[in-house]
């Protein structure tokens, strides 16, 4: 069979029948508790956390090992039997004063965050037009790839589909099916040799999952969506924001093909690239498996497969990867590939070959950093002699491929095993295998497990059947502005500029603002100022803003409102807030760094004292503004407003030319 | 009197359903695991009922949708309820047990109950002690490399609350059989919350035991892939397989990693977490031995006491009418006066400190707990001093209160744990004469007393 080592580049949508769902999570912003970092960051949802991700080194480490367990249907669920092969340790990293017992698998959760709970039915039955459950059960989904302590993600449905569980993206109606409550899983802090590294700052905050019908056709269709349910979560105040706040699973399909997942998409700009990769890789995923079975491979050969220390043929290898590899005792294990010759140079998906396919294998069965293949050797260093010897020593056929894997024996090992398992999973079943696959970050997708079953639900028995009945009539009272609207009120009513606008009505803090406003009678556009830029060009310096405490805002915005000081001490106050020991209240602070403002008597007599000792500028008459202006500036800054230095100077000025 | 039943795993088919939705599912002959078609007011819910647990909502009908998720449905008779075809079987589980390699060393495994024998039982959504000590296997391939079983006996399926001298005299007599017929060792498996008080019975009702009885446990579910248990057991099969050691003993997690396991003395031993794996703390003594993941053991005393030839004679008998007190400030003498009165035979106390009791309390105040106490022994009742530090040694000369107290007849026990101490009362009032009993109790028969306190023994709160 002739075919085209190259993968198209684009495709016809509608005629392969795409159908395209997503499964959209964003952190629910929602305290557990009443302290600051609570109250700042919003909680988690089974235990008093805060929600607080850091950047610091962790306080402490634990290292943990998983197994696969009997699931409800008694089967050992085929998921966690693929994760065991890769039999891994997993460290998670920990922190004492935010992380605790909960995160740590240690002790059984807390009662659910009502906070949490209230936000996510506000937001699927508003929002979305779901119909809620009656009664909310916490399930145990089991997940042990190392990103949860317990070795499963506690998750709850919510809200189902009812008769007007849609929304509008740009005219079309996309359904929506479910939405559901859920633990975000540890942070992946990558890895130590084989070992995987966790960070249990981010694990157990809340998260709302909103389930799309698979209404979509195009890529276009797929990001537009993405970008309206973003939106109109954002839109409420009640969910949290910033880099790893969001992160959705793409369900994509075409019609010869199969559902695949895409699981954990974060960057919002490469969702189309991903979608258009995935239709591509399953048109030629079945070309391929047509390969296949005229070349007649089948799973019984592909069994067969060994492999082979083969680390001797490279005794006097030129590699530098190689050399440096066998000098830590590391070997280069080989095996045959029946038949592949030529077909592991086939793109899946452009610049995506089937022998990358199965570097992504390698690493996710075995934790090998990747493989060499035949169809690039000779290649970096690797001589036709070595491919050649190798070639005899596998005891390859002419139309065999080989593979080497380049690392710890027992890590080669297993690839092998990982390598046999997924291409007879190809090979058994009648067309393309649903998967999970991970987004690269260049838009292409790599392998990363068989698509669970229905066998890793179970139910949480440490949490008691949670009735919704109380929180319907607040629930009911309560109405979202649409992102639209309250754009149009930003600009009518607080006087903001378009741009501040448009981006403070999809910012988590809009509530916040709106009620720094409302309390301290002080104009919107310094709050808005402040938070949107101030606040974020200080942490660009490194000011560590996240000390800086609900509280305290409110009591800068008030001095702000009250005349005590000037909007041009803002920064210079969060800045020593920040830096501060948080013992010292703001009013001290206030008065410490002499913020205060000066009254209009005080102001007068220093510029004129300024005037005084600068009376030669006033030859230049009213020219001598300018300059003394500086000069007034220099020691009034923050003490005064600028308008008023202004108009005092130019009184004065006049004054002495009479 | 007639034998207790056993004890029922699910309350009943349904849970807590009401009584309109139990006779409705009765009537549609419909069970937890029907797959079941609800329609209710516009509402239309497919998927499969279960039971309704003891805390959820009785009027609300919970089904297992197809994504796997359970949800609750509140209704009231206008429910129409459609029975389908295509019902899940909740409870199916496989017991897989492997097979046996020959030429391994054959150990005896006793199943108790607790949290290592638990599962969740899907009916309810509870945990249940149901699980036979094979279901254990399936999740512990690894384990039928390195050892055979000799037996493997589920004795009971009780929480360890409900365990007591009649469970602890199974327990002895199943190991002592099974040592005498030649086993390599014995692991039990046990719940952690008395698993000390277990450890300490054995320990004496297994003297001068000539190879490891080890219990084990889990303070996670087994459902989970953070399962404690797994690898608590391996580490106590390789114990009783391999290691050169005699004694009854405590095999669980030595820190919150899953890299070693503390192989504590059955006496010396408690329960120090109610939740963490490494709950388990030698006290007033070092562990015997660590076992790491890969079963390399390192032993950690001077002073083990080695594997050897020969049999066990157990002695079971023990006397229920034990008690142990524990002293806090204002503490009412009638307590005492309580045991008495009911023919107690021997009482602990667990006083404070150094081994107090409130002895010169102001007149007026009717706390004189020491004219309790002498009451006691003039009545020729054992009481024997522990202390509520638990860390630490009771002594009886520092003090005036300790002294008179020791004077009127109190024996005081060392380093004795007070659990361990209230165990060895009742064995020894059972097994010994009258006479020889303070004697028996102050001295050490199974490393329940350590004759010198070592500065590494205690642990600090140390950050």
């Amino acid at each position: 069979m002739k075919f085209e080592t190259k993968a198209p580049t684009d495709i016809d949508y509608e005629k392969e029948g795409t159908m395209i769902g997503l499964e959209f999570h964003q952190q629910v912003l929602a305290p557990y508790g009443d302290d600051d970092l609570n109250e700042k960051h919003g909680g988690k949802l089974f235990c008093a956390c805060p929600a607080y991700l850091r950047d610091d080194e962790a306080h402490f480490t634990l290292k943990r090992r998983f197994r696969a367990m009997a699931g409800e249907t008694g089967d050992v669920d085929i998921t966690a039997q693929f994760e065991k092969m890769k039999q891994g340790t997993t460290i998670y990293e920990a922190f004492h004063d935010t992380t605790c017992l909960v995160e740590l698998d240690e002790e059984p959760i807390s009662p659910i965050n009502e906070n949490a709970m209230f936000r996510a039915l506000a937001m699927a039955k508003k929002l979305f037009k779901l119909e809620l459950v009656d009664e909310i059960l916490v399930s145990r989904k089991t997940i042990i790839d190392g990103s949860n302590t317990s070795g499963f993600q506690r998750t709850a449905l919510i809200a189902y589909e009812g008769k007007n569980s849609y929304i509008d993206v740009n005219g079309k109606k996309i359904g929506i099916y479910q939405a559901n409550l859920e633990e975000d899983s540890a942070k992946n802090m990558g890895k130590e040799g084989a070992i995987k590294k966790y960070r249990l700052d981010r694990l157990g905050i809340p998260l709302i999952e909103i389930a799309t019908k698979p209404d979509m056709r195009t890529p276009e269709e797929g990001l537009a969506t993405a970008m309206r349910i973003g939106e109109l979560l954002r839109t409420t105040g009640f969910v949290r924001r910033g880099q790893g706040t969001i992160r959705q699973d793409l369900n994509v399909s075409i019609k010869k093909g199969t559902r695949i997942e895409i699981k954990g998409v974060s960057d919002l700009d490469l969702v189309q690239l991903y979608i258009r990769n995935e239709c591509i890789r399953q048109i030629r995923m079945l070309e391929f498996l047509k390969i296949l079975e005229t070349r007649k491979i089948t799973s019984t050969m592909i069994k067969k497969m060994k492999g082979k220390d083969v680390s001797k043929l490279f005794k006097n290898c030129d590699a530098k990867f190689i050399k440096s590899a066998l000098k830590k005792k590391h070997k280069v294990i080989g095996t045959i590939v029946p038949e592949f010759k030529g077909l592991i140079g086939y793109e899946l998906q452009p610049d995506y070959r089937v022998g990358t396919e199965f570097s992504e294998i390698a690493k996710v069965t075995a934790g090998a950093g990747g493989i060499l293949h035949s169809d690039e050797l000779p290649k970096f260093g690797i001589t036709q002699e070595e491919v050649d010897s190798v070639r005899a020593q596998l005891k390859a056929g002419e139309n065999d491929g080989f593979v080497l894997i380049i690392g710890p024996k027992e890590v080669g090992m297993r690839t092998v095993e990982g390598l046999k398992m997924a291409i007879s999973l190809w090979l058994e079943s009648d067309g393309l295998i649903p998967e999970v696959r991970s987004p690269r970050a260049d838009g292409t997708t790599g392998y990363l497990r068989p698509l669970p079953g229905k066998a890793r639900m179970y139910p949480e028995t440490d949490a008691k059947p949670i009735s919704i009945s109380k929180y319907i009539n607040k629930i009911e009272k309560l109405e979202f502005e649409m992102p639209e609207d309250r754009i149009k009120r930003y600009i009518s009513k607080m006087k903001l500029s378009e741009e501040l606008a448009i981006q403070l009505s999809v910012h988590p803090q809009n509530t916040f603002f709106e009620e720094l406003v409302a309390k301290n009678k002080v104009d919107a556009n310094i709050v808005a100022n402040t938070l949107m830029s101030t606040v974020i060009n200080l942490r660009r310096a490194n000011i560590p803003v996240d000390r800086i405490t609900n509280k305290d805002y409110h009591q800068i915005f008030s001095a702000i409102g009250k005349g005590v000081i000037s909007k041009d001490s803002i920064d210079k106050l969060l800045t020593a807030i920040a830096n501060s020991d948080k013992k010292t209240s703001v009013n001290k602070l206030i008065k410490s760094l002499g913020l205060e403002m000066m009254n209009e008597e005080d102001v007068r007599e220093t510029i004129s004292k300024v005037v005084d000792e600068n009376a030669s500028f006033l030859e230049r008459g009213m020219g001598a503004m300018g300059p003394l202006m500086g000069k007034c500036m220099k020691v009034l800054s923050g003490k005064a407003d600028g308008k008023l230095i202004s108009k005092l100077l130019k009184e004065e000025i006049q004054s002495r030319l009479k | 009197m007639a034998k207790k039943k056993s004890k029922k795993t699910s309350t009943s088919l349904y849970g807590n359903y009401n009584d309109m939705l139990k006779s409705r599912f009765e009537s549609l002959k419909i069970q937890p695991g029907d797959h079941i078609v609800i329609k209710y007011g516009e509402k239309n819910i497919d998927g499969n009922l279960m039971a309704q647990t003891e805390m959820g909502d009785p009027s609300s009908i919970v089904v297992k949708l197809d994504n796997g998720y359970n949800i609750g449905i509140k209704v009231d008779e206008t429910v129409h309820i459609i029975k389908k075809a295509g019902s899940v079987d909740l409870e199916k589980f496989q017991i897989r047990v492997p097979k046996q390699k020959k030429g391994l060393p054959g150990i005896t495994l006793l199943g108790t109950g607790g949290t290592i024998a638990s599962r969740i039982d899907y009916k309810t959504g509870g945990v249940v002690m149901a699980m036979e000590p094979e279901e254990i296997f399936a999740s512990l391939p690894e384990l039928f490399e390195e050892v055979s079983f000799d037996d493997v006996k589920s004795l009971f399926t009780l929480a360890s609350e409900d365990l007591a001298s009649p469970q602890w005299k199974v327990m002895a007599k199943h190991s002592a059989d099974a040592i005498n017929d030649g086993t390599r060792g014995v692991v039990l498996l046990h719940g952690t919350d008395t698993m000390g008080y277990s450890s300490a019975a054995l320990s004496f009702m297994l003297p001068d035991v000539p190879v490891p009885v080890v219990f084990t446990g889990a303070q996670r579910s087994s459902d989970r892939g953070s399962f404690d248990g797994a690898f608590n057991l391996i580490s106590a099969a390789r114990i009783a397989a391999n290691a050169d050691i005699a004694s009854v003993m405590v095999c669980m997690h030595g820190s919150s990693n899953d890299d070693y396991c503390n192989i504590s003395r059955g006496t010396k031993v408690r329960k120090m977490h109610t939740t963490r794996r490494d709950a388990f703390l030698t006290i007033n003594d070092t562990p015997m031995m660590n076992i790491d993941y890969q079963g390399i053991m390192n032993e950690l005393n001077n002073d083990l006491p080695r594997r050897k030839k020969g049999n066990v004679d157990p002695k079971l008998e023990y006397d229920e009418k034990v008690a142990l007190i524990k002293i806090y400030p204002g503490i009412a003498p009638d307590l005492m006066d309580y045991y008495i009165d009911k023919g107690y035979h021997g009482l602990i106390i667990e006083g404070t400190g150094l081994g107090h009791v409130p002895s010169f309390p102001p007149k007026e105040d009717n706390r004189d707990f020491l004219h309790a106490v002498k009451r006691a022994v003039d009545e020729g009742i054992f009481v024997g001093m522990t202390s509520q530090c638990l860390n630490g040694r009771v002594h009886p000369y520092v003090y005036r209160s300790t002294r008179i107290t020791y004077q009127s007849g109190v024996i005081y026990l060392e380093d004795m744990l007070p659990e361990t101490a209230l165990i060895k009362l009742g064995w020894t009032l059972a097994n010994y004469e009258d006479k020889s009993v303070a004697k028996i109790m102050s001295s050490n028969l199974a490393g329940e007393i350590s004759s010198r306190s070592y500065y590494q023994e205690y642990m600090r709160n140390e950050i």
